[in-house]
């Protein structure tokens, strides 16, 4: 497995995108540095700037402000042509004039290779995504998914220094979008690729990326590994943007203990508070991590009048509501939720290390 | 009582369990329709074109003793009438050529760039359709007249005897290439529009230069619009009267002209409807070969 070295390979310093005169702000100082061979996800809402960076890394956009260093050079006035960045759309961009094989050999024949050289090159590709024997059909022969294995494999078969995504799985059903996810990310370990990827599907980003970049109203709320933002969110945006949550209001009550109080009683953290007693805080629960328990215990516990349930399959989604109207959603097992009815009461209870205190 | 109703009555219940019928039943209604919507194009088209048609393809070959492809026979071996079909083939050719080549930029900066210099662009070229095309003809002869505006301005730059440019070949195909223009450069924004951007995107990361783009992504995807407009130009220009008529001289003559004298001045009614006929032919043909670039445009759509 290709390890990600720790020196910056691609790094965005405090770029920026202003449109109409600069009173729109699209892109607000980002700054990201990323990793040879890293697989960077950026997501976000539409309109969150986050194919705007990318369209700017690609060089299809000047930035307003800021610069972009590949291995130690600034790429800014370089044009897209020059850069060598594989890139695939989500719309697939395929040359619909072109068969499967040309589409694929067009970068290596603008860099004028050998025939023979191109013939084996676009080969090995077509085969690593399982198309060898459509290369000589036109690409309106094909599926969705096969269209954008053809425009994956002519983003890589260049070796392009990095290879930026926008949104390449958008068009697709929600199992083809899972088994390229796959596809992707294998054939990103395999070749060591560094590779830019946007979306705004949480679980896409999840599943995928070595780290995230969180893109909200033009700036970048928190970069970390997937884990990370979904256990630790930095701010209140990320934890509602990523995965499910309860998100409470909280002053600290005891900083030493680490307890907070909040609509549904107070609640307490594993660990010491490094803020003073009154200050304002949100406490964040992950609805999974929220257990039916015998009895509420004093803190990290409440009793619940179940509101509604709904049955996902594999899980049940519970929401309930405390005696003074505050909604709390759950997530059980089929078995956990078999005994409970809207209206009936319901005690829950959750772990000092499943909450997580951040600062609004 | 819904059960005594007579078929096709409105019945609130359904007499058995088929389907409900749909408001338009489909086995009388709905293939009459498209018909009853043709009716009077087929009636304007049958009339007023198919028969008169018919007349002149049945003058071309009746003879004062019947049959006759005594007026073909005359046509073919006539190197006068065969050089001004040539002559014909040759100024809508290079009408072609002159529209493609003044059209295609207009397109090009129309289609890509858009927004408010794409529509003015536009605007521009649809505007001169709502001028009558004769106006526009006197306006270049008043333009290219010895005494008009060009030859006054190139006296005034010192060019003492500019040449004589009115009632000359060019002055017929300027006039052509201006009437038939906007033609080309609708066939070329058509197309052009279509031309999904990020093709060009996409060319670029692969590292095209621009040139390269344009040469191996944008001018092949804008081909079926070259085709689509030259044979509309081409054809149009083969049949021109009035322009070349009034701009061009008489060593310009092309066949629409010769159709005219053959009638006006030989009264060879036969002779005329033949050169006719020769003209449709060349026309149907050019639309086979249209025809054919047109199955490729199919292909090239995705």
């Amino acid at each position: 497995m290709h390890q990600p070295s720790p020196d910056p390979f691609l790094r965005l310093e405090g770029v920026s995108k202003r449109y109409a005169g600069g009173a729109l702000r699209a892109v607000d100082d980002v700054s990201i540095d990323i990793r040879r061979g890293e697989f960077l996800s950026l997501l976000g809402p539409s309109g969150s700037g986050k194919t705007t960076t990318l369209m700017m890394i690609a060089g299809f956009e000047l930035p307003s402000d800021g610069r972009i260093v590949l291995s130690g050079r600034d790429i800014v006035g370089i044009p897209a042509h020059r850069r060598n960045f594989g890139m695939v759309f989500q719309n697939y961009a395929l040359f619909p004039h072109m068969t499967v094989f040309d589409n694929v050999a067009y970068p290596l024949r603008l860099r004028k290779l050998a025939p023979d050289a191109i013939a084996e090159t676009v080969g090995r590709y077509l085969e690593m995504v399982g198309l060898t024997s459509y290369a000589d059909r036109r690409p309106n022969a094909l599926s969705g998914g096969q269209q954008q294995r053809v425009a994956l494999a002519r983003a890589l078969v260049f070796d392009p220094a990095v290879v930026l995504m926008d949104e390449p799985l958008g068009a697709l059903d929600k199992n083809l979008r899972e088994q390229l996810q796959f596809e992707i990310k294998a054939l990103q370990r395999k070749l060591g690729i560094t590779l830019i990827y946007v979306t705004h599907d949480q679980s896409e980003a999840m599943t995928m990326s070595d780290r995230i970049a969180v893109f909200n109203a033009g700036h970048i709320e928190q970069i970390a590994a997937p884990i990370e933002i979904y256990r630790r969110p930095a701010t209140r945006f990320v934890g509602e943007f990523v995965g499910e949550s309860n998100m409470f209001e909280a002053t600290v009550s005891d900083p030493q203990a680490g307890v907070v109080s909040t609509a549904i009683g107070p609640v307490r953290a594993a660990a010491p508070l490094d803020c003073a007693r009154d200050a304002p805080v949100l406490a964040m629960i992950r609805p999974e991590l929220i257990r039916p328990a015998d009895a509420p215990p004093a803190d990290n516990g409440t009793t619940l009048t179940v509101a509604s349930i709904v049955h996902f399959g594999d899980r049940v989604a519970v929401e309930g509501s405390t005696a003074d109207g505050h909604t709390v959603r759950l997530r059980l097992s089929d078995r956990e939720a078999a005994a409970l009815a809207p209206g009936a009461d319901l005690a829950v209870s959750w772990r000092p290390d499943d909450v997580h205190l951040l600062v609004p | 009582m819904a059960q005594t109703m007579p078929d096709g009555a409105t019945s609130d219940e359904p007499t058995d369990h088929s389907p409900p019928r749909p408001l338009l039943s489909p086995g009388v209604t709905r293939p009459l329709r498209p018909w009853l919507l043709l009716a009077p194009a087929i009636v304007f088209v049958t009339g007023l074109f198919l028969v008169p048609l018919a007349g002149i393809l049945r003058l071309s070959v009746v003879g004062p003793d019947g049959f006759t492809l005594e007026a073909y026979g005359a046509f073919f071996t006539d190197p006068f009438y065969l050089r001004i079909l040539g002559r014909t083939l040759a100024v809508a050719l290079t009408v072609t050529v002159f529209c493609i080549l003044l059209g295609y930029p207009i397109a090009y900066v129309a289609a890509r760039y858009g927004g408010r210099l794409g529509t003015a662009l536009i605007l521009i070229v649809t505007m001169s359709f709502w001028t009558s095309f004769l106006a526009r003809t006197y306006a270049w002869m008043v333009i290219l007249g010895s005494q008009g505006l060009l030859s006054t301005v190139l006296r005034g730059l010192g060019w003492e005897e500019p040449p004589q440019l009115l009632f000359t070949g060019i002055a017929a195909n300027i006039g052509m290439i201006h009437i038939l223009l906007p033609f080309m450069v609708l066939s070329l924004f058509a197309v052009m529009q279509r031309i999904d951007p990020s093709l060009l995107k996409a060319s670029a990361g692969l590292g095209a230069t621009p040139f390269q783009t344009f040469r191996t992504v944008f001018l092949p995807l804008s081909a079926p619009g070259i085709i689509n407009g030259s044979a509309l130009v081409f054809i149009v220009c083969l049949g021109f009267y009035v322009t070349p008529e009034l701009l061009g001289g008489p060593q310009d003559q092309m066949i629409a002209r010769l159709i005219g004298s053959q009638i006006e001045q030989l009264l060879d009614w036969r002779e005329a409807a033949t050169m006719a006929a020769v003209l449709l032919a060349v026309t149907l043909a050019l639309f086979a070969v249209y025809d054919h670039f047109f199955g490729l445009d199919r292909l090239w759509r995705s």
